[in-house]
């Protein structure tokens, strides 16, 4: 150890606290760089207390050199109080008393408006309430007759400061109460990098102050509960103010009242650190200083006893007690802290230092695992003396491989193979690995010796080890041992032994390895070791590498061929394609497929001759590969062949030439293609014209305006198709020349969509139909200006509309159609009410029906109208119909709209001879879109087609709809939603926990039917997107499940995003996450009670779709038997017997016991409970001594739910009857639990007997959690049995104990009541009783449900 | 009773040669009726396989693999009696016999000998052993994505998966899902410009709780479980087994950021052309809970820079502007892709066509099935090990740049931290006796 580590460790050990030395360490070299004085002397509050802790608290950040101001006395001569305020850099007021003399305030005035550094500390708000311009550097104070003279009210409100002129007194604060903080700046340089909520330990809240609140910035805010007579408010905690260049910092927190010995307020980490931060930025303007470990959470006070960090040592004491399944924070805290030393090589050695001390004496296993893991991270060798001891030990070895493994130390080294010696089974294993995985090439000769160990599974450690190690004397090791190895040792030897020629290769030694490589692959070893020997000589010697690959394609080993033919990847060069492509015909049909797949891959062209060569094969798979290889390897030259096969080619050989001829990657291919379609016959024109589409050949177009006037109309209907996707703007004349000129009705068609098609790319939507529009008036032919009208309504661009509103009016009836038509086919919902109008009014039957149609398919488009207004459109649409061919188109319209209302629409024409057929099509399509969201009744209707339909391919969709409701039913696909909520600033994350109508309100909140999913393959996935929209929201989906019995379940849940679900009013299942849906993401084990129980769910979103679903299932994954869901519950019946409500009404006489909202242990007196209003939750008094509770109802045979929180200590208990006690007990952690831990049968009592005390019975284990959280006992107890005559028959009974889920105790008999019971006798019948008197308890949830009496 | 004969397309190969495939007609003891369309793929066809981990995951896998008809599955293996049986019978379910074997220890199963492929859904801390394992035996393997649990595991799987010559195929199958790879050859294309940043959002993590050790259910090998991890006694994870909530314990996995950078930094990668490097500087903040049996971060958010100045963004999705998924961003525009949806600045770029001298990714429409084409045709699958790595790597160099919260330089070639000793460190992780590499 070096002289100064010596001098540090001295240090540490007087000083015990690692920071503090690290920050004398600091003060050694250099005073801390800034100044702060601290005026007190008269305060109506604690100074002599404060003053001193603040100076502490200040000088701990090493930043700062403190002096005190202390004033005269109040009421004696302020004269003499001059500060030399200039000398600092910041002013700390703790004061408030007598006004300081003028010249004092003009020097702090200045001292302030020249760029000094101010921070007001809690009371010191309240100084000076008539010295204006002190006021406007504290910015805002109370108390001292400050009134609305003084300024606003500041508080926080709905995301900003509100300045509140309403006349008041300025100043008040309830009791002293812990209370969380609120940062509402968290970009501010104090603010920056703290939690943005944290708890406040018990202190003043400071509320209604108000002053001059000029530049004020709020930094953080705390909310004053009426509860402790606060202002209902959100009331600025600290804050800061600008004034002159000077900057103030504000902080209200920290009440030490006068004479105090204890001050919780200061010893908050929160305010320590607030405070330290603070000061900085009002000395600089800047903070340098990290935020150090351990700062409050949002629910949890932290303290620091001496108002400063933990040192090393007090977190290593809790680290030694750390074991599994305790909190982990002293964990977090010490790693932490070794990551802020990190940059310090000094601290590090120190910290490391410590940490081998512990580990080698002290802590437990889990404790020991934990700092070895630590000491793999900054171990040296000064670690590993410790360490090495820690090795032979079984428990141990493991842990401090973990360690040693990773510390780049020879020392190291030396250990493991001094321990190699000493060790054996599994130890030595370890220790031969890890000297294997640090590549020890010093402990081959051991090695060496080990090959041939008895114990296999050291000999297979050997065996990687010196292929790790992998040098000369390893593989020579290897090799000798090989012919000697145990049989099942060959493959692992075989691998280390080319992982040794691997290394040679890496490091040069071709010789070598190729040495070990050949010797491989002629050996009989398994052909995976043979294929890597071979990959070992392609990559050593490519010639030699090739030459054997060639004479394996020569032999007929397929096996091996295959491999060798995957491995020509890693050969390159134009000889070697020619080569292999040499050993194509003496190939089989697989490997001359997997060569062309393999000479695809290499991308070498001179493939080619012998690829066109296989295209001619005989066999269909080589065909087949070959076309696909000419994809990658062919050139202009293969279009012919390709379009040639792919015109007269049918399966995998069609498709393989088309998609060649897709990708074909030669520069001359797209002129060929051209240049070859006038010759080509009309089959291959068309496969040539299909491929300038695919490709995207832009130049083509010409080409195709001439095909479209080919002789076949297969040619013209395809370069249609083509052009419809390539042609543009500038072409738009001649396709409609073409248009014009075609006679064929189906082409002219294809022309007119084509067009269409062509001006709907126009980004300019008014200008679409612009061309035309120009053509129209020259075109005189009426079939011609119809196919334009035509036209013009498949483009919708609204500059057409006054052409054909004219054309409605033409003189010729054709037009007058083509109008009708064009107007019908706009894809605008807009036009729904003219066409609409037309069918009603208009007396051509002819535009009756085109109007009708248009209607039709316009409420199909309409996404404005909800599906309740498209059922009425439906059904006037079905009224205006004039026959019973277009009410089948009314129907085929309907079978869109799948909802459940469309289904039971459609299913009325089932009857209607005329429409059925047309109707059981309408009523199968719109059932595969409601089978989720209404599966029963769904299946109703299905069932009902299936009876009546005479159509096979009808029956058998409805068929198969219902094997997929049967398929879903146990997903619940039948919900109502309510929402979406949203909260204007709050994002998903924040949304989950905010209560919206829903959780609290929900018979009063408006729920709809959830809309059917319309994914049909998943018509369980609930999609919120399409029934509330999307963005930064929150929806409820509810139903009802019916059990037949009282019975476990897993709710199998998917969402998107988060998720919280309530099953029967509570919560059993929570995940604010965002992710995307996946069925069964989540698990939530539930009991569902019998009868109805209502389940609801709420997800979260954050952006895009989302979606959610669930399902019930058995706990091994089966469908449960029996369920019911529905909306609406036709029964609401509820056996369950709940005994927590709102008031005390379902128990005697209660005492101190008092309903709350939550419990918690608390932070400050873990023996205690501290609670927070509201209902749900019952305790027994401030003090945990009151009288036990005894329900009002009586009970026999019943099954229990409790659930149970203790402090640290505390004890209570469940008397079942009022007799037979449960215990609850602090018992955490006890290893060998008694009868009088938790969940013990108490024991029974007699002063008569000897031992008095008998028939207590311990848990089987010890299931309890730590105090403070909750825990649960579930209990089948059975009742005494008694004769008619009154004699007991039968003894009382715990049938079942469960402890936290865990069964502690079964069918265990008590004859008699506990000790402390509240009856002496035994009866058929009794209530529960909740011990009071043992201190604090709290409970919540119990349920009780009266069983059948079973037989004695 | 005389064991049936068991037939594999590698003892077929052998003993076939020289006759074409499918000639001879073999007695096989799956009915023809249970394979669908009437047993239409010759047994000298039929991939045989095994399943190791048939959890959750590995049920899925499997069952993927079991509806593919060239696909004969034979054995099962798992460390949990009950996920062993239940696979086992849905193996015999599909070829209504009780032939599927059952295995506690994987390298039982990879020594049958039988066997072409196998498949692994398996906890992350034991991914690299058993595929290194399969790799030695000569077995094409399909695994679940991420690729290891650290870098140098990562690296020898690869090592492994290139020396024996195996097909790789990794279960990140957004690869062979259209829009995927729509995105992908957008942004190879050129057609948001060069691109020069690129978010990654992946899922938000999981608040921790405290839970007890309890006592080993009699189903499960619990030792085995861990294999190679640290030991720890038996505790709940979640949902009354240990199989659900590993992944959020450092010890096993690195959490929803180790868990998805196999899909979305995958996707990045591809796009980008990065598919054999990583980045050259990372930079990494999480927030990690500090007292439940949970470990990995809540938050997290890694910068990472590449060597030609392109940045990537990986995060949690509340701390990305466009959420899941990723969005490269270029001079001309932006493209986003998620499960979701594609989504496109300007969004004419949707509809433009890759010409045939255009770069044309990889095209799988089947992931599993492009796997089985491959140990055909000894191609290289859509996935192979390599891309994997360096995919997750991308998750675990950030997972270190977290916990050491320090900006660390990467030299993507050597595998290797330039400038931190203690972040090299984090490289690989002892592993347990007996186990290692």
């Amino acid at each position: 150890m070096n002289r100064w580590a010596k001098v540090l460790t001295a240090l540490l050990v007087v000083v015990f606290c690692f920071a503090m030395a690290a920050e004398l360490f600091a003060q050694q070299q250099a005073t801390p760089p800034l100044k702060a004085l601290i005026v007190t002397g008269q305060n109506n509050h604690g100074w002599k207390q404060s003053s001193p802790v603040l100076k502490q608290i200040l000088e701990q950040t090493g930043l700062f050199r403190v002096d005190i101001a202390t004033s005269p006395p109040k009421g004696s001569d302020m004269t003499t109080f001059k500060p030399d305020f200039a000398a600092y850099d910041v002013v700390v007021l703790d004061y408030t008393g007598d006004p300081w003399p003028e010249n004092t305030n003009t020097a702090f005035l200045r001292y302030v408006k020249s760029g000094g550094g101010v921070v007001v500390y809690h009371a010191a708000s309240n100084a000076f309430p008539k010295w204006k311009e002190f006021n406007e550097i504290t910015g805002l104070g109370g108390w001292g007759g400050r009134d609305e003279k003084s300024g606003p009210y500041v508080y926080w409100k709905d995301g900003k400061i509100v300045r509140d002129m309403n006349p008041g007194r300025g100043g008040e604060h309830g009791p002293q109460h812990a209370f969380q903080v609120i940062n509402r700046k968290t970009d501010h340089p104090i603010t920056k990098g703290l939690p943005e909520k944290w708890m406040h330990a018990k202190d003043e809240l400071y509320s209604k102050l108000r002053g001059p609140a000029k530049n004020l910035t709020v930094l953080a805010t705390a909310y004053a509960d009426p509860k402790q007579r606060g202002t209902g408010r959100h009331e600025p905690v600290l804050f800061t103010v600008n004034y002159g260049r000077g900057r103030t910092f504000h902080t209200v927190l920290g009440h030490v009242g006068r004479g105090s010995t204890s001050m919780p307020p200061m010893e908050c980490v929160g305010f320590i650190v607030t405070f330290q931060l603070g000061a900085e930025w009002a000395a600089t303007g800047k903070v340098t200083q990290k935020v150090p470990v351990g700062f409050p959470t949002a629910s949890q006070v932290r303290s620091w006893k001496d108002y400063k960090p933990p040192s090393l040592d007090d977190i290593l004491a809790k680290v030694i007690t750390y074991n599994y399944g305790r909190s982990r924070e002293p964990l977090s805290e010490l790693s932490d802290i070794i990551r802020n030393a990190y940059d310090s090589p000094e601290e590090l050695r120190i910290i490391e230092g410590r940490l081998a001390g512990v580990v080698g004496l002290k802590g437990t296993l889990a404790c020991k695992q934990f700092i070895c893991r630590q000491l793999s991270i900054i171990g040296t060798k000064d670690s590993v003396p410790t360490l090495a001891k820690m090795l032979t030990n079984p428990k141990t070895s493991d842990m401090a491989r973990y360690a040693l493994e990773r510390i780049p130390d020879p020392a190291v080294d030396k250990a493991l193979r001094g321990a190699l010696g000493k060790t054996g089974g599994k130890i030595k294993v370890g220790i031969i690995n890890s000297l294997g995985q640090r590549r020890d090439k010093k402990a081959v000769k051991q090695l060496g010796k080990l090959l041939s160990d008895p114990d296999k599974d050291i000999a297979l450690a050997a065996i990687s080890a010196l292929g790790k190690i992998g040098n000369s004397k390893a593989a020579a090791k290897l090799y000798k041992a090989r012919p000697k190895i145990q049989a099942q040792l060959r493959l692992p030897c075989a691998h280390a032994y080319l992982m040794c020629a691997d290394k040679f290769l890496a490091s040069g030694s071709k010789r070598r390895a190729l040495q070990i490589y050949r010797r491989m692959y002629v050996s009989d070893e398994p052909l995976s070791i043979r294929v890597a020997a071979l990959r070992g000589i392609i990559t050593a010697m490519p010639d030699t590498g090739l030459k054997n690959v060639l004479d394996i394609l020569k032999g007929d080993d397929t096996q091996m061929q295959a491999m060798a033919i995957g491995l020509l990847r890693e050969i390159p060069g134009r000889e070697v394609t020619k080569a292999v492509t040499a050993e194509m015909p003496n190939l089989s049909v697989t490997g001359k497929v997997q060569l062309l797949s393999a000479l695809a891959g290499r991308g070498d062209r001179s493939a080619l001759p012998a690829v066109l060569d296989a295209a001619k094969s005989p066999e269909a798979d080589i065909r087949a590969a070959a076309l696909t290889a000419l994809g990658a390897l062919g050139d202009a030259s293969t279009v012919d062949l390709l379009a040639k096969t792919a015109a007269t080619a049918t399966g995998p050989e069609r498709e393989a030439a088309r998609s060649s001829l897709y990708q074909l990657s030669d520069p001359d291919v797209d002129q060929r293609i051209l240049a070859g379609i006038p010759q080509a016959d009309s089959k291959v024109k068309v496969e040539l014209i299909r491929s300038i589409g695919e490709r995207n050949v832009v130049i083509g177009v010409e080409t195709l305006l001439k095909t479209a006037g080919d002789p076949e109309a297969k040619v013209r209907l395809e370069s249609l198709k083509v052009l419809r996707a390539i042609a543009q703007r500038k072409h738009l004349p001649a396709l409609i020349r073409l248009l014009l000129n075609l006679q064929s009705e189906s082409e002219r068609k294809e022309a007119e969509r084509c067009v269409a098609a062509v001006a709907r790319r126009i980004v300019d939507e008014n200008r679409r139909a612009e061309v035309v529009l120009a053509a129209l008036p020259s075109v005189k032919n009426v079939s011609s200006r119809c196919s334009l009208l035509s036209v013009l309504g498949k483009i919708g661009d609204d500059n057409a509309l006054p052409v054909l509103r004219t054309a409605l009016k033409d003189e010729d009836v054709n037009v007058r159609d083509a109008a009708i038509r064009a107007l019908a086919d706009w894809p605008d919902p807009r036009l729904i009410d003219d066409l609409r109008q037309v069918a009603r009014t208009s007396e051509n039957k002819l535009h009756q029906v085109l109007s009708l149609r248009g209607f039709v398919r316009l409420i199909g488009l309409d996404s404005s109208s909800s599906p309740e207004q498209k059922i009425k459109m439906y059904q006037e649409a079905m009224e205006l119909a004039p026959n019973a061919d277009e009410k089948k188109m009314v129907l085929s319209g309907l079978a869109n709209l799948k909802t459940f209302a469309a289904l039971q629409m459609a299913a009325a024409y089932l009857e209607d001879s005329a429409l059925q057929k047309e109707a059981e099509v309408a009523v199968v399509r719109i059932a595969d879109g409601t089978y989720g969201s209404h599966p029963q009744k769904t299946k109703v209707i299905l069932q009902n087609v299936i009876h009546i339909s005479k159509d096979d391919s009808v029956r058998q969709r409805a068929n198969r709809l219902i094997e997929q409701i049967k398929q879903f039913e146990d997903y619940l696909t039948a919900w109502q939603v309510s929402g979406a909520y949203t909260k204007e600033g709050a994002g998903p994350h924040k949304l989950f926990d905010i209560a919206f109508p829903p959780e609290t309100d929900p018979e009063n909140v408006k729920w709809q039917i959830m809309p059917t999913a319309t994914d049909k393959g998943k018509p369980y996935i609930l999609e919120l997107h399409k029934a509330v929209g999307g963005g930064d929201r929150v929806a409820y989906l509810r139903t009802n499940v019916w059990s037949p019995k009282s019975q476990k379940l897993r709710l199998e849940l998917g969402s998107n995003d988060g998720i919280k679900v309530w099953l029967n009013g509570r919560v059993v299942h929570a995940n604010n996450t965002a992710r995307t849906i996946a069925p069964g993401e989540d698990i939530a084990e539930v009991t569902l009670r019998y009868g109805w129980n209502k389940l609801m769910m709420k997800i979260t979103q954050s952006g895009g779709t989302w979606s959610a679903c669930a399902r019930l299932s058995t706990l091994d994954g089966g469908s449960p038997k029996g369920l019911k869901v529905a909306t609406d519950p036709a029964s609401k019946a509820d056996v369950r017997i709940q005994l927590i409500g709102d008031d005390f009404s379902t128990w005697r006489k209660h005492g101190d016991w008092q309903i709350v909202g939550q419990a918690i242990m608390n932070p400050e007196n873990e023996k205690r409970i501290a609670t927070e209003p509201g209902i749900g939750v019952i305790v027994n008094g401030p003090k945990g001594r009151t009288v036990d509770l005894l329900s009002l109802a009586e009970f026999a045979d019943f099954r229990a739910h409790i659930e149970f929180m203790v402090s640290r200590g505390s004890n209570s208990g469940v008397y079942f009857m009022g007799r037979y006690e449960i215990q609850i007990l602090d018992s955490w952690a006890v290893e060998q639990p008694t009868f009088s831990d938790c969940g013990g049968i108490y024991q029974r009592w007699d002063d008569k007997r000897t031992p008095k005390g008998y028939e207590g019975r311990p848990p089987r284990v010890n299931a309890s959690l730590p105090p403070g959280q909750w825990q649960t006992f579930d209990v089948i107890f059975r009742a005494p049995r008694f004769d008619s005559s009154g004699s007991k028959i039968a003894n009382a009974r715990f049938e079942k104990v469960i402890h936290n889920g865990i069964l502690v105790h079964q069918n265990v008999q008590v004859t008699g009541p506990t000790r402390a019971n509240t009856y002496k006798d035994e009866k058929p019948k009794g209530p529960l009783m909740l011990q009071g008197d043992h201190g604090p308890v709290a409970y919540r949830n119990i349920w009780i449900v009266p069983l059948k009496r079973s037989q004695p | 009773m005389k064991t049936k004969q068991r037939f594999t397309r590698r003892s077929f190969l052998k003993k076939t040669t020289g006759l074409a495939a499918g000639a001879i007609a073999f007695p096989y003891v799956v009915p023809s009726s249970a394979l669908g369309k009437a047993g239409t793929i010759a047994p000298s066809n039929r991939i045989v396989m095994g399943a190791i981990g048939v959890g959750s995951m590995g049920t899925g896998d499997m069952n993927g693999f079991l509806n593919k008809e060239e696909v004969q599955m034979v054995a099962v293996c798992d460390v949990d009696k009950n996920h062993r049986e239940n696979a086992k019978n849905r193996v015999d379910d599909k070829y209504r016999n009780t032939d599927c074997a059952t295995y506690l220890d994987f390298r039982e199963l990879i020594g049958r000998g039988d066997l072409d492929a196998v498949m692994m859904a398996l906890p992350d801390q034991w991914h690299a052993i058993p595929a290194i394992a399969a790799a030695r035996a000569g077995l094409d393997i399909h695994a679940q994505k991420p690729l290891a649990r650290t870098i140098r595991e990562g690296r020898a799987i690869c090592n492994a998966v290139k020396r024996y010559g195996i097909v790789w195929q990794t279960g990140s199958q957004q690869r062979s899902e259209g829009r995927f790879h729509r995105a992908c050859e957008l942004v190879r294309n050129g057609r948001i410009g060069k691109v020069h940043r690129v978010e990654v959002g992946l899922p938000n993590g999981r608040p921790s709780e405290t839970k007890s050790p309890i006592p080993v259910p009699e189903h499960l090998d619990w030792n085995f479980w861990l294999g190679p991890a640290p030991w720890r006694p038996y505790t709940d994870f979640g949902n009354g087994t240990c199989h659900w909530h590993w992944r959020w314990i450092m010890d096993y996995s690195g959490g929803q950021l180790t868990d998805w950078a196999g899909h979305h930094i995958d996707i990045a990668h591809w796009g980008l052309g990065f598919d054999y490097t990583g980045p050259v500087e990372i930079e990494g903040k999480g927030v990690y809970p500090k007292d439940g049996l949970y470990d990995v971060p809540i938050a997290y958010k890694i910068n990472c820079r590449y060597a030609n100045g392109v940045e990537i963004i990986v995060a949690n999705e509340s701390e990305q502007p466009k959420h899941m998924g990723t969005a490269w961003y270029g001079e001309d525009g932006w493209i986003h892709v998620n499960r979701g949806g594609l989504w496109a600045q300007p969004q004419s770029i949707l509809k433009e066509v890759i010409g045939p001298n255009e770069t044309h990714l990889y095209k799988s429409d089947d992931h599993k099935q492009n796997f089985l084409d491959c140990v055909k045709s000894r191609r290289q699958p859509i996935a192979p090990a390599e891309v994997a790595h360096r995919s997750i790597s991308v998750g675990l160099l950030g997972e270190i740049a977290m916990l050491t919260e320090r900006k660390l330089r990467w030299d993507p070639e050597k595998e290797t931290f330039t400038n931190d000793d203690e972040a090299n460190r984090m490289l690989s992780r002892p592993m347990r006796s007996p186990w290692h590499l």
